[in-house]
């Protein structure tokens, strides 16, 4: 059988930012601001782009976050060009964001937005022990269906207790934060 | 006592001056130097001094002429002299510099100091007769010294004096080796012998050679450099046998140096490079091939780079391209590829369109690049393709666009920042071009202290086409004195090479010197010079005749007007100059970037032929081994010449011309062949013998060139007419018009206005994004000035 191609791994800095940010205007369907890009800069312990035959084809950025006074990391994006799909190499990236972030023991789970309609993404992280934990309704206001799923993953299942399923609508949220 | 000597007193204070001298305080030196001319005022030696005072406190030509009048009043004084010396080396005035020092040195008692510079300084000259007396009188005061007799050495082989050479040589091993306090190195010994196998070689003595390779070995650490001698001495000798095998040695030292391939086939035209299994001797010896063999091995070749992805491959395969044949089943070769993995995929695309561009078919070329970079849109490489490609196709500004996101994707590299500055200048962003500089200089540093000629040049090129006269040809004027600047830094190296016995590259040194012009820098910046000068000369002749009309009262008045308008948006302009705007107000001056102090020296026809001749006569003597770029740059002396009526320079030119004919330049070549022929047919001065084999019947000439030559474009007709008309000596009055970028380039009056100075309206020529740039900012600043309180 042939031998899976091998991901090499590098920061994103100041100078191949572009890089970053061509992958990510490519893969997501989400357009983020200027600021968004350099704010990318500062959340570098666990961004990294990824290297097939010296040349950038895939991202994944994530950072830490308080949630209920436990930390967690937060992905932020994660794509691979079209062109070097099915190749392993999402997995690669995954993998590699796991590692880096089971080395700060006090995170014990990773989890993302995941538009409701996309289901190879779904399948995707599935095999890599994600679980849906919430259905957020209108957190989306540029696409159709506006809603989306909180993905979970907890690091150390055997330890930690299961997530409980919840359901969240962003508009009420903002409206009731208005009043 | 005579009233110009010296009394005791007085020469204690001609002591101290000659130590304000050393101390370089010049100020005091030359209060002092005036208070003791008052009671000496014919003491030559003082007024010498006062002389060299005054040189270097801003009065440099009062100074000079006061050094002159006191070498004249006392021409046996050797302290005269020398003091005149000194300042004419100041100056530059190298020549005359020697023949003071030499005057000063045969009057005076011995200084060796002053001989040892004077020696430095005739090499500088090539006056290698005058080094060889120089260092001989060195090495007969200090014959302990080993630097003098290496100096020794060096200055009678440089006059051929090989004999000579050989035994200072041997009596120079005997003072090395009695000099225990200053142990000769290991470095030091291996140059020394490398040398003496040169210098055997050089002389032709090849007994002694031979004898200096078999001694010497053991003591050379240098290897390259030790069979490269053997090597020269065994194909001197005829020995090729024996030459085979020291190339073989270097090809162990170095496998990837093509030069050691072309060594080894000229001692053994038979040999069979296929041995060497590198990608270097397979990619050259792919052009031996023929068809289904080459489509083999050409297979064979690409493949590891399509595995290892190196996107340099196209440069080792370009040379394929010379042959037709090859070029179809190259084609066919990378698109095997197109259905294998993606990595694959993306480099056949690559490869694809750097095929197109090769044979020409740029729309092609640039639709399989955006293929490519749609597939794989992080690789910069990909976007300088386009850029190359867009610039063949006359989208300047759509070629910096690309070249620019290459260096966006990869800040870091140097390289992209380059080529993006080339095609900002190309796109005539000059300002754009000064900014992405400055990304990569360290502060306070700028491009001409550092003699970035490349930047130069694409700057200069800029403003030419723009019409930015003055601030053009100063770019241009710098890059002369660059090179002038080059050799004069040499002067510091002679004595240095000599001190450390690297007289091999003092050697190579003289004689990339004495080549330094055959640059392709050099050839391109004096034919754009003499080009813009021209220029320049017509515009201030049109101006003349402008002046010249007679205006009624009104046109006068509206002529001050317009005049005054102008004047106050020069000012204003001034503060937001184009030519130099991210380069501080010390700068812009000390370069003279705006070339105001140039063009005040270019007010008239005769100064402006003046400034062309000395660019003219460096570049009659330069060849560089591109044709076209010579043909670009000499084409520009033709009209130069006539005019001055100079046949032999005529004919001089007339067969570098021929020399550098290409199918590309062929057509346009022979009308300017066929301007010397007619001046050089007509000519009847005394100079007629040596200009007869040059001259031919011009109708004859004329035609026989049309019969075999393809008339393809526009610009062939309209030669072809201005041919007709050269022939006749008429005028060439046709309405030139043409948006053809080549047409443009041989005709740059094409759809011009004379009297208005128009250009073309092509926008290559005529676009000028900084002016945009230079509004913006004198908008702003015109705002803020209103928006201060008062």
């Amino acid at each position: 059988m042939e031998q899976k191609p091998k991901l090499a791994f590098g920061e994103i800095n100041y100078k191949n930012l572009e890089q970053f940010k061509v992958i990510t205007q490519k893969t997501l369907p989400v357009s983020y601001s200027e600021n968004f890009y350099i704010k990318i800069l500062t959340y570098s312990d666990f961004s990294t782009l990824g290297y097939y035959n010296d040349i950038a084809v895939g991202a994944i950025t994530a950072r830490i976050e308080d949630k209920d006074g436990k930390k967690t990391a937060y992905i932020m994006t994660f794509g691979v060009l079209d062109a070097y799909r099915r190749l392993g190499f999402g997995t690669q990236l995954l993998n590699e964001l796991i590692n880096r972030v089971k080395t700060h023991e006090e995170i014990r789970t990773i989890y993302l937005h995941m538009w409701v309609s996309n289901e190879i993404g779904f399948q995707f992280y599935s095999r890599h022990g994600f679980e849906k934990t919430v259905y957020k309704r209108n957190y989306y206001t540029d696409i159709e269906p506006p809603h989306c799923y909180i993905l979970t993953k907890r690091l150390y299942p055997d330890v930690d207790p299961p997530i409980p399923y919840t359901e969240e609508d962003t508009e009420k949220e903002s409206e009731i934060a208005q009043q | 006592m005579k009233s110009t000597e010296l009394n005791a007193k007085q020469n204690n204070e001609f002591k101290s001056l000659m130590r304000l001298l050393e101390a370089k305080d010049y100020k005091k030196g030359l209060k002092n130097s005036e208070k003791l001319l008052e009671q000496v005022p014919d003491n030559q030696e003082v007024v010498s001094l006062k002389a060299i005072f005054m040189y270097y406190t801003e009065e440099r030509e009062a100074g000079l002429a006061l050094a002159y009048q006191a070498v004249l009043k006392n021409l046996a004084s050797d302290f005269c002299w020398h003091i005149y010396g000194l300042i004419q080396k100041a100056e530059k005035n190298y020549i005359q510099a020697v023949k003071c020092f030499i005057q000063a040195i045969n009057k005076g008692e011995e200084n060796l100091q002053l001989i040892r510079d004077t020696a430095n300084l005739s090499i500088h000259i090539r006056d290698f007769e005058g080094n060889n007396w120089l260092r001989q009188k060195l090495l007969n005061s200090k014959p302990g010294m080993v630097v003098n007799w290496v100096g020794f050495i060096l200055s009678q082989h440089l006059i051929g004096n090989y004999a000579g050479a050989f035994n200072t040589i041997k009596l120079t091993e005997d003072v090395i080796k009695k000099d225990i306090q200053n142990p000769i190195k290991k470095v030091e010994i291996n140059e020394f012998k490398l040398y003496q196998i040169q210098l055997a070689i050089d002389a032709k003595d090849f007994q002694r050679a031979k004898q200096n390779l078999l001694d010497f070995k053991n003591d050379i650490t240098d290897l390259v450099s030790f069979y490269e001698l053997e090597y020269e001495y065994f194909i001197k000798i005829g020995d090729n046998t024996s030459a085979i095998q020291s190339v073989k040695h270097l090809l162990d030292l170095q496998p990837q140096n093509w030069k050691y391939y072309q060594m080894l086939q000229k001692a053994d035209p038979q040999v069979d490079l296929s041995i060497y299994n590198n990608t270097l001797v397979q990619g050259r010896l792919l052009a031996q091939k023929e068809g289904d063999s080459f489509l083999n091995s050409f297979l064979q070749f690409i493949d590891p780079f399509f595995q290892k992805s190196l996107p340099s491959l196209f440069r080792e395969i370009k040379h394929l391209y010379t042959d037709p044949n090859k070029i179809e089943i190259m084609k066919k070769a990378f698109e095997t590829y197109l259905d294998k993995s993606q990595i694959e995929k993306l480099w056949a695309l690559m490869l694809l369109s750097q095929h197109s561009y090769q044979i020409k078919d740029y729309n092609q070329s640039l639709e399989l690049i955006n293929e490519a970079i749609e597939h794989t849109a992080t690789l910069p490489e990909l976007y300088l393709i386009k850029a190359k490609t867009l610039k063949k196709l006359q989208k300047f500004k759509e070629a910096y666009e690309s070249a620019d996101r290459a260096r966006q994707l990869d800040l870091a590299d140097r390289y992209l920042n380059n080529q993006t500055i080339k095609y900002a200048s190309l796109a005539n962003m000059i300002v754009v071009s000064q900014d992405l500089l400055s990304l990569f200089l360290k502060d306070g540093s700028d491009p001409y202290e550092l003699q970035m000629i490349w930047f130069e040049l694409n700057i200069g090129r800029t403003l030419l086409r723009l019409n930015y006269l003055g601030p053009a040809l100063q770019q241009f004027n710098l890059i002369f004195k660059h090179f002038q600047e080059m050799c004069d830094d040499q002067l510091e190296f002679y004595q240095y090479s000599i001190r450390r016995y690297t007289l091999r590259s003092l050697l190579q040194m003289i004689d990339a010197i004495d080549k330094r012009h055959d640059a392709k820098y050099f050839i391109q910046s004096a034919g754009l010079m003499i080009e813009g000068l021209e220029r320049l000369r017509v515009r201030i002749q049109e101006q003349r005749k402008i002046e010249q009309k007679k205006l009624t009262p009104k046109e006068k008045k509206l002529l001050a007007k317009q005049q005054q308008k102008e004047q106050e948006e020069k000012l204003l302009k001034e503060q937001f100059s184009i030519e130099g705007h991210i380069f501080s107000r010390d700068i812009q001056k000390r370069f003279d970037l705006s070339g105001e102090q140039l063009l005040d020296q270019l007010k008239t026809q005769e100064d402006i032929i003046k400034m062309q001749n000395r660019f003219a006569q460096v570049l009659i003597h330069t060849n560089f081994n591109n044709k076209e770029v010579n043909f670009q740059a000499f084409k520009q002396m033709v009209g130069l010449y006539i005019n001055q009526q100079k046949p032999l320079l005529c004919a001089k030119l007339l067969t570098k011309l021929r020399n550098n004919e290409t199918e590309q330049n062929r057509i346009v070549n022979h009308k300017y062949q066929l301007m010397l022929i007619q001046f050089l047919n007509k000519y009847q001065g005394t100079l007629l013998p040596y200009i007869k084999e040059y001259q031919q019947d011009l109708i004859q000439f004329d035609q026989q060139f049309w019969n075999d030559v393809q008339i393809k474009t526009q610009l062939d007709q309209i030669i072809k007419r201005h041919c007709e008309a050269i022939i006749k000596e008429k005028p060439f009055e046709e309405n030139l018009e043409s948006e053809d970028l080549q047409f443009l380039q041989e005709y740059p009056q094409a759809k011009v206005e004379y009297m208005n100075l128009k250009q073309t309206t092509h926008p290559f020529y005529k676009y000028d994004p900084n002016i945009e740039w230079q509004n913006h900012q004198i908008k702003e600043y015109q705002e803020k000035q209103q928006t201060q309180p008062l």
